[in-house]
C-alpha cells in the first residue's frame, strides 16, 4: 500500500449530536485502499458514534461520508455490507449451534448469493467450501473448525467473529476494540494476526482499541479522538510526541 | 326496528361477559406478568370453579333447607374460588418450573395439564354437563320498558365491578400490590432490593386461582359446566390477551371489553361468524399493535 | 487432516433415514399378520411423520414454533374432499397435489405477514388463523358438509382403480406408497437441510442479529421455510383424510395442531430424525390411551414427563443408551455432493 493507492473511504465534517452532546463535531479525514488506522480516545470521544456512522446504524446530522466515490451518507446498513463495508462488536456474536466452520461458510454462502436459486439443495459449493477452509487456515482455526464456538478460548472466539465479518471480504473491516475481554497474553497475538490478515488481503481497516499497549505496537495510523473532534492523525511517533494527546490520554494508560 | 330495551340489554350482555372474562384475564396476566409464564391450564380451574360449585356445592346444599338467594348467590362462587386457590397451591411446583423454560416448553407444559384437568373433571362429574341454575332462577327478573333481564347478571357485575376495584386499590394503594407490580417489572431488580419474590410468585398464582375459582362459581349458575369449556375459554383468554396486552390489568379491562362485545354483537346479528370475527380482529391487533390496546407494561 | 467433531444432529446421515424406511418397509407384513389392527395406526404414522418433518423445518431448524400448522392438515384434507365432491376427482396423487397446491398458496397469503412475528405472537397468530378456517369449515355446512365432513371413498392409487382391489392389497399399496412419500420427501428435506438454505436457517434461529449483519434477509428465510412447512404438511394432510376416509374439521382443530408439536417434541426436534420417529411413536401411544376413558389424562402426564426427563426427546434417550458417537472427518467431506458421511 502506498500513498497513490486510491481513496477508498472520505468523511467530510461529520457531524451528530445526542441532545446537548456533540458525538461528532466535525469530523474529517481521508482512508486509502488497504490502509489501516487505530482510533484512540477516551470514553465519550465519538469512537463508536463514528463506526456506527459509516457503518450505517447512525444518520449523522450533517456531513458526509464517501466510499468509492460513492456518497453513501443515505445507504441502508445493508447496502453498506454489500458495497463492501463491514464491522463487528465489542461483544462475540457468533452462531453457537454453528461449526467454526459452518459460521464461516454462513458469511460467504450470504455474500456469494448462494441462496438465490431455488434449487440450492442440489448445487455445488465446493468453492465456497474451499474458500471457508483458506479463511478458517489465515486466522488459524483450521484445526478447530468442527468445534462450537462455546468449545473456543475467549481469543479464539474474537478470531471467529473476525472471521465471520472477514469472510464477507469487505474492502473496509470495522472492529470495535477487538481485544477486549481478552487475556493480555492473547491481545498481541490476536492483534497482530488481524494486521496481518488485512495486510495480506489488502483489506482496509478501522480498529477502535483502548490498550495502548497493542495500538502503539501494531498501529502504523493513529487517529486520536476527543469530545467528537479529530484532534491528531498521525504516526504512532507524532502522537508519542504530542503533548495534548498525552493529557487526555494519561487516564487511559492508566485505566 | 331497534328499541332502546334491546340496546340496553345488549349492553349488560355486554358488561355481564366481561366480567367472567376479565376473571380469567386478569388471573392469566397477573401470571404472566410476574413471573412471564404463559398458562394454558388457567381456563381450566376457571371449569374447576364452575365444577364445583355446580357439581358439587350445590348437590350438598340441596340437602338443606331453602336456603336465601343472597347465601346461594355469594357463598358457592367464594367457596369454589377458595377452593381453586388451593388447587392452585397445589400445582405452584410445576408452573414455577415451566416459568424456567423456555416459551415453547411452557406451552406444552401447560397444555398437557390442561389435558390432566380435562379428564379429571371427566372423572369426578362425568361427560355429561353439569347444571345447577338455582341461584340464577331465584334471583328473578327485573322489567327494563317492556323486556325482562335477570337480576343474577346484576349481582355478578357488580360483584365482579367490586372485585376491581379492590383489585386495584390492592395493586396500587398496598404496599404488597406494589411489590406485585414491581416484580412484572423487572424482577430482578426487585429481587436485589429486598424484596421475596418468590412470595410474590406464590401469590400470584393463589390470587389468579382464586380469581378463576370464582369466575367459575359466578358463571356457572347462568349456563352449565361442561367438558371442553376450559378450551373454549381458552380460546377467548387469548384473543383477550392479543386484544389487551399481556402482563397488563388495564389491558385486561380493556380485552374483556373488547372480546365481549364483539361476541355479544356478533352473535345477535352474524352468529356463524362470531368465532371467525373473533379471531380476525385478534389478527388485525397482533398486526397493528402487537403489544396490545392495554400498552406494554400498564398495571 | 483428520479432525474429531461432536455430531450435529441437525444434520444426520442419511443412512440411518435409510435404515428407518427399510425398518418401515419390513415391519408392516409382520404387523399386519400379526398385530392386526396395528397396521392401520403404523400408516398414520407414516402420515403424521410427514407433517411432523414439515413442521420441523420450521421450529427445530428455524425456530418458528407454531400452535396452528392443522391449518395446513386441513387445507389439505379439504382440498381431496372438495376435489371429490365438486370435482369428481377420484385419484389420489391428484388429491396429493391438490393438498400441496392449496396450503402452498394459503401460505404464500399469510406467509410473509405471519413470519415478521417470532415466538408467542407466532405461534398465537397460527392458531388463530387456524381457528378462523376451522370455524368457517364448521359454520358453511352446505358447501363442507359441517361436523359431519365429507366422506372420501378410496381414491384410485397409482392409476389404478380403487374398486380392482381388494380392500386388503389396496391397504399394502396404500402403506407402502405413503412410505415411499416419506422416503422422498424425506430425502427431499435431507438435501435441504444439508445445503447452504439449512445453514441459513440454522443461523437465523440461533443469532437473527447476527445473521442479518452477514447479509441474511431473514423474514425471506422465515419465508421459505414457512412454505416449505406448509406444503410437507397439507400433503399430510390429503393422506389423512384419505386413509380416514373422511374429512371433517375436526382434522383442522387445534388439538390437531397440538398433535405435531407433541411428536416433534417427543421425537426431539433437535434431530433430523426426531419428529419421524415421535409421529410414529405417538400414534401408537395415543391408540393404546384412547382405549381408556381417561386418554387425555395419560396423555397430558407423558407429556410432562417428556419435558421433565427428556427434553431432548426420545432420540436423545437412545443416543445415551447406544453411546455417544463422534465422527472424524476432514472438512472436505462436509456437504458434499452425493452427501455420504462415512
Amino acid at each position: 500500500m502506498s500513498s497513490d493507492s486510491p481513496v477508498l473511504l472520505e468523511l467530510r465534517d461529520l457531524r451528530k449530536s445526542f441532545g446537548n452532546v456533540r458525538a461528532l463535531d466535525g469530523v474529517s479525514f481521508r482512508l486509502r485502499k488497504g490502509e489501516k488506522i487505530t482510533i484512540i480516545g477516551p470514553n465519550g470521544a465519538g469512537k463508536t458514534t463514528l463506526v456506527n456512522a459509516i457503518s450505517g446504524y447512525l444518520r449523522p446530522d450533517s456531513g458526509s461520508i464517501i466510499f468509492n466515490g460513492i456518497d453513501i451518507t443515505r445507504k441502508s446498513p445493508v447496502e453498506r455490507v454489500k458495497m463492501g463495508i463491514v464491522r463487528s462488536f465489542q461483544l462475540v456474536s457468533v452462531f453457537n449451534n454453528l461449526t467454526v466452520f459452518e459460521n464461516i461458510l454462513a458469511s460467504i454462502i450470504s455474500r456469494k448469493d448462494l441462496l438465490r436459486k431455488p434449487i440450492t439443495p442440489f448445487i455445488n459449493i465446493e468453492d465456497a467450501i474451499n474458500e471457508a477452509e483458506e479463511i478458517l487456515t489465515l486466522f488459524g482455526l483450521d484445526s478447530k473448525s468442527h468445534l462450537y464456538p462455546l468449545d473456543l478460548s475467549q481469543g479464539d472466539r474474537k478470531l471467529l467473529d473476525i472471521a465471520v465479518a472477514f469472510a464477507l471480504r469487505p474492502f473496509l473491516l470495522m472492529l470495535d476494540e477487538p481485544t477486549s475481554g481478552v487475556a493480555t497474553k492473547e491481545k498481541h497475538s490476536i492483534m497482530a494476526k488481524i494486521y496481518e490478515i488485512l495486510d495480506k488481503t489488502g483489506t482496509a481497516g478501522i480498529v477502535i482499541e483502548h490498550d495502548m499497549d497493542v495500538v502503539f505496537k501494531h498501529s502504523k495510523r493513529i487517529v486520536v479522538m476527543h469530545q467528537g473532534k479529530v484532534l491528531v492523525d498521525g504516526d504512532p511517533e507524532e502522537i508519542r510526541k504530542n503533548d495534548s494527546v498525552k493529557q487526555i490520554l494519561m487516564g487511559e494508560i492508566y485505566a | 326496528m331497534v328499541v332502546f330495551e334491546d340496546i340496553l340489554i345488549r349492553i349488560l350482555n355486554i358488561f355481564y361477559g366481561a366480567s367472567i372474562f376479565f376473571l380469567i384475564a386478569v388471573g392469566l396476566n397477573l401470571i404472566y406478568g410476574v413471573m412471564k409464564l404463559v398458562n394454558l391450564a388457567h381456563t381450566a380451574l376457571f371449569a374447576f370453579g364452575a365444577y364445583i360449585v355446580a357439581g358439587t356445592l350445590m348437590k350438598i346444599l340441596a340437602g338443606f333447607v331453602e336456603l336465601p338467594v343472597g347465601f346461594l348467590i355469594v357463598i358457592p362462587p367464594i367457596a369454589a374460588g377458595l377452593t381453586v386457590l388451593a388447587v392452585s397451591g397445589a400445582i405452584s411446583p410445576l408452573l414455577t418450573y415451566a416459568a424456567r423454560k423456555s416459551e415453547d416448553v411452557q406451552l406444552i407444559l401447560t397444555f398437557g395439564l390442561l389435558l390432566i384437568f380435562e379428564d379429571m373433571f371427566r372423572g369426578l362429574w362425568g361427560p355429561v354437563p353439569v347444571v345447577s341454575n338455582e341461584a340464577y332462577m331465584r334471583s328473578g327478573m327485573f322489567s327494563l320498558g317492556g323486556s325482562q333481564y335477570p337480576l343474577y347478571n346484576i349481582y355478578v357485575m357488580i360483584f365482579v365491578g367490586g372485585m376491581v376495584i379492590a383489585l386495584w386499590l390492592f395493586l396500587h394503594k398496598t404496599r404488597v400490590g406494589m411489590l406485585f407490580r414491581a416484580t412484572s417489572m423487572d424482577i430482578e431488580m426487585t429481587s436485589a432490593l429486598g424484596a421475596d419474590v418468590r412470595k410474590v410468585i406464590i401469590g400470584a398464582i393463589l390470587i389468579a386461582g382464586l380469581l378463576a375459582g370464582l369466575g367459575g362459581g359466578l358463571y356457572v349458575p347462568a349456563a352449565s359446566a361442561t367438558l371442553g369449556m376450559s378450551i373454549e375459554y381458552l380460546v377467548y383468554a387469548f384473543v383477550i390477551i392479543v386484544i389487551g396486552g399481556l402482563g397488563s390489568f388495564v389491558g385486561s379491562l380493556i380485552g374483556s371489553f373488547i372480546v365481549s362485545a364483539l361476541r355479544t354483537l356478533s352473535l345477535a346479528f352474524f352468529p356463524e361468524l362470531e368465532l371467525a370475527l373473533l379471531y380476525v380482529v385478534a389478527i388485525a391487533i397482533l398486526l397493528i399493535k402487537p403489544e396490545g390496546l392495554g400498552g406494554g407494561k400498564g398495571w | 487432516m483428520v479432525i474429531v467433531i461432536k455430531r450435529n444432529p441437525l444434520i444426520e446421515e442419511i443412512s440411518y433415514l435409510y435404515i428407518i424406511i427399510a425398518i418401515l418397509a419390513l415391519a408392516y407384513p409382520l404387523v399386519f399378520s400379526f398385530l392386526r389392527g396395528w397396521d392401520t395406526i403404523l400408516t398414520y404414522g407414516i402420515i403424521w411423520a410427514i407433517a411432523a418433518l414439515g413442521f420441523n423445518i420450521l421450529y427445530g431448524y428455524t425456530g418458528l414454533l407454531s400452535f396452528g400448522h392443522a391449518l395446513f392438515l386441513g387445507l389439505g384434507g379439504y382440498a381431496a374432499g372438495f376435489m371429490l365432491k365438486y370435482l369428481g376427482v377420484r385419484d389420489l396423487e391428484l388429491y396429493i397435489l391438490g393438498g400441496a397446491v392449496a396450503s402452498l398458496v394459503i401460505a404464500l397469503a399469510i406467509g410473509s405477514v405471519v413470519v415478521r412475528y417470532t415466538r408467542i405472537f407466532f405461534a398465537i397468530l397460527m392458531l388463530a388463523i387456524a381457528q378462523v378456517f376451522w370455524s368457517l369449515y364448521y359454520k358453511f355446512y352446505w358447501i363442507t358438509g359441517g361436523s359431519d365432513g365429507i366422506k372420501i371413498p378410496r381414491p384410485n392409487i397409482l392409476g389404478i382403480p380403487s374398486g380392482s382391489l381388494d380392500a386388503i392389497t389396496y391397504q399394502y399399496i396404500f402403506y407402502y406408497y405413503s412410505l415411499a412419500l416419506l422416503f422422498i420427501l424425506g430425502y427431499i428435506m435431507w438435501r435441504i437441510v444439508n445445503s447452504p438454505l439449512g445453514i441459513a436457517l440454522r443461523a437465523v434461529k440461533d443469532n437473527e442479529t447476527r445473521a442479518s449483519f452477514i447479509g441474511f434477509s431473514i423474514t425471506k428465510l422465515r419465508l421459505y421455510a414457512f412454505l416449505l412447512s406448509a406444503v410437507y404438511v397439507g400433503i399430510a394432510g390429503s393422506l389423512l383424510a384419505v386413509h380416514s376416509r373422511i374429512i371433517t374439521p375436526e382434522q383442522a382443530f387445534w388439538t390437531s395442531s397440538g398433535k405435531i408439536v407433541f411428536m416433534t417434541i417427543l421425537g426431539g426436534s433437535g434431530y433430523f430424525l426426531g419428529p419421524i420417529i415421535g409421529a410414529i411413536i405417538y400414534n401408537f401411544i395415543e391408540s393404546i390411551a384412547m382405549k381408556y376413558v381417561y386418554w387425555q389424562l395419560i396423555m397430558g402426564s407423558i407429556i410432562i414427563a417428556i419435558i421433565a426427563v427428556m427434553p431432548k426427546g426420545l432420540i436423545s434417550v437412545i443416543e445415551k443408551i447406544i453411546g455417544y458417537r463422534e465422527i472424524k472427518i476432514q472438512p472436505k467431506q462436509y456437504m458434499q455432493k452425493g452427501g455420504d458421511r462415512s
